[in-house]
This record gives C-alpha cells, structure tokens and sequence, in this order.
C-alpha cells in the first residue's frame, strides 16, 4: 500500500530540489555576469623579485672584510 | 477534537513512561549540573527534550504494545495532540524546572563563594529553531518507529553532503571560473542576507514547518497499520 505521507514528503522533497537548482541556475548566472580577472598569476608566476634587494652572501663577505681590514 | 480524552491521554502516557524515560533524564538533568561545569539550561536541557521526543512513539516499535497503544479510545489527532502538548510544553517544563533545581543547589551547596557561571533563565533557548527540531523528532520517532534518533541524525549528514556535492558539481560545470574549491561559500549569501533583513519571513517559514511536520505526524499515525 502506497502511503500518502511518503507521497506527501517525496513531492515536497522534489519540488525543493527543483527550487534549488532554480536558485543554483540563478546564482550561477549572476556569478557570470561579474567581471572576471582572467589568467591571474599565481604566486610562483608573479614578478621575480630584483637580485639588488636580495640578501647576498658574497656582499656580506665582502663588508665583513673591509670592517676587519678597518680594524 | 475532546480535551477531556487528550488530557486523560496526557496523564496516562505520564503515567506510563515516568518510570522508562522521566526519571532517568530527569537524574540526568540534576546530576550533571552538579557535577560538571556544563550549563543545564543550554547544554542538558534542549538534548533531553530532543531524546524525549525522538522516542514519544515508542510504543509502536513492537506489535504487541503497538496494538494496545491503537485500541486506546481515542482518535489520532487527541493522540497527536496529547503528544504535541507532551513534548513541546510539559517536558520541556519539567527538564526547564528540574535543571532550575539543580542549579540551585548548585550555586547554594557547591559554588556558593565562586561567581555565578550560568547563563540567566531569560536566554534559555526556546525558539523556534528549536520546536522544530522537536517537530521532526517526534515525525521520524512515528515514520521509523525504531532508531529514529539516529535515523534523523543519518538523514541530515546525508542531506548535507549531497547538497554539497551537488552544488560544488553544478557550479563546477555551469560557472565559467572554478568556484567549486573558493567561493562555494557564496551559495548561502543571498539566503542568509535575505532572512536576516526579514527576520518575520524566517520565523514564518518556520512555524509553517513546525505545522507541516506534527501535520505529518497526524497523517502517519492515522495510516499506521499493526
């Protein structure tokens, strides 16, 4: 025997999955229409940072000698 | 509809579970209080009551009780009724009342010279959030007659993952950048700012939910076969 209460609530819960891919579609929609940054660089791609603001162990070497040569 | 039968139903369904399920929680009630930090009024109180309803149609899980609980001489809407007042007003009254209690003697006999650590009985959680956990306990607790707490439980891990999954997959598929990883959070926004604008229309659709559950749970018992 079919119950009416399963009917009941199948229905219900079909009709609020349709709803929801209404509201999904709609969603989806309006997402598309805001503008979009393409091709963003990742942060391995951004722009290598200048050798000058390195830190740079041979200069160290090369300060740290002219201070002991000072002294 | 006679009240006089569906508070006859009242006191005989008291009189029947006391013993199996008011007197345990109400120990439960009064003991961890006292004994643990945890709030009665926020933690105890709202999961006794949300036990309480899950097993309110107990009777139904065997053939034999299930019998005697149809042949009573009442109709399915005083059962449905005296149910509804059971678990929505008197046993979250007796729990409310109980945790007072244990709070009392808490305070006076335990933590007396410390600072009062409760929160006041004016923030206790009824709201409709909460009936309406109530509601659907108390449907499950008539639609599965057995395990229905953990049922509701399974129901709602699963409702969530799929609504998950499937709106990841959708907006995978539909949205022209990749939101399924970063922005699936977004989905809840236009929801969430509409019901906080109009807080009347989120306690509207929950009363109606609240009616549409103990609806179906008039309907199920009323097609209950033994």
């Amino acid at each position: 025997m079919k119950k009416k209460t399963n009917i009941i609530l199948f229905s219900i819960l079909g009709v609020l999955f349709l709803l929801y891919n209404v509201y999904l579609a709609i969603f989806v929609h309006k997402y598309n229409q805001l503008p979009q940054i393409e091709n963003t660089p990742t942060i391995w791609e951004e722009e290598s940072v200048p050798e000058s603001d390195c830190f740079q162990q041979d200069s160290l070497n090369e300060n740290v000698n002219s201070i002991s040569l000072k002294f | 509809m006679d009240f006089k039968n569906v508070f006859n139903l009242i006191r005989c369904f008291i009189v029947e579970k006391f013993k199996k399920e008011f007197t345990p929680l109400i120990v439960i009630a009064v003991v961890v209080p006292i004994l643990s930090d945890f709030d009665p009024i926020v933690f105890v109180y709202p999961f006794l009551s949300i036990l309480f309803a899950a097993r309110i149609f107990k009777n139904l899980q065997n053939s034999q009780s299930a019998i005697a609980y149809m042949m009573m001489p009442a109709s399915p809407a005083e059962k449905t009724m005296a149910n509804f007042l059971l678990v929505s007003v008197i046993y979250p009254l007796v729990c409310a009342l109980f945790s007072l209690i244990a709070l009392g003697v808490d305070v006076l006999f335990f933590k007396f010279f410390q600072d009062y650590p409760y929160t006041m009985p004016q923030d206790i959680g009824v709201s409709l959030g909460f009936f309406l956990l109530l509601a659907i306990f108390s449907f499950a607790s008539v639609y599965y007659k057995k395990h229905s707490f953990w049922n509701v439980c399974l129901w709602g891990v699963v409702m969530v993952l799929f609504i998950l999954i499937y709106s990841g997959l959708f907006c995978y598929i539909f949205a022209d950048n990749n939101i399924f990883s970063a922005d699936l959070s977004m989905l809840n926004e236009p929801i969430n700012h509409f019901f906080d604008s109009y807080p009347i229309v989120s306690s509207v659709v929950q009363l109606l939910l609240i009616c549409f559950f103990w609806g179906m749970t008039y309907l199920r018992l009323k097609e209950t076969e033994v």
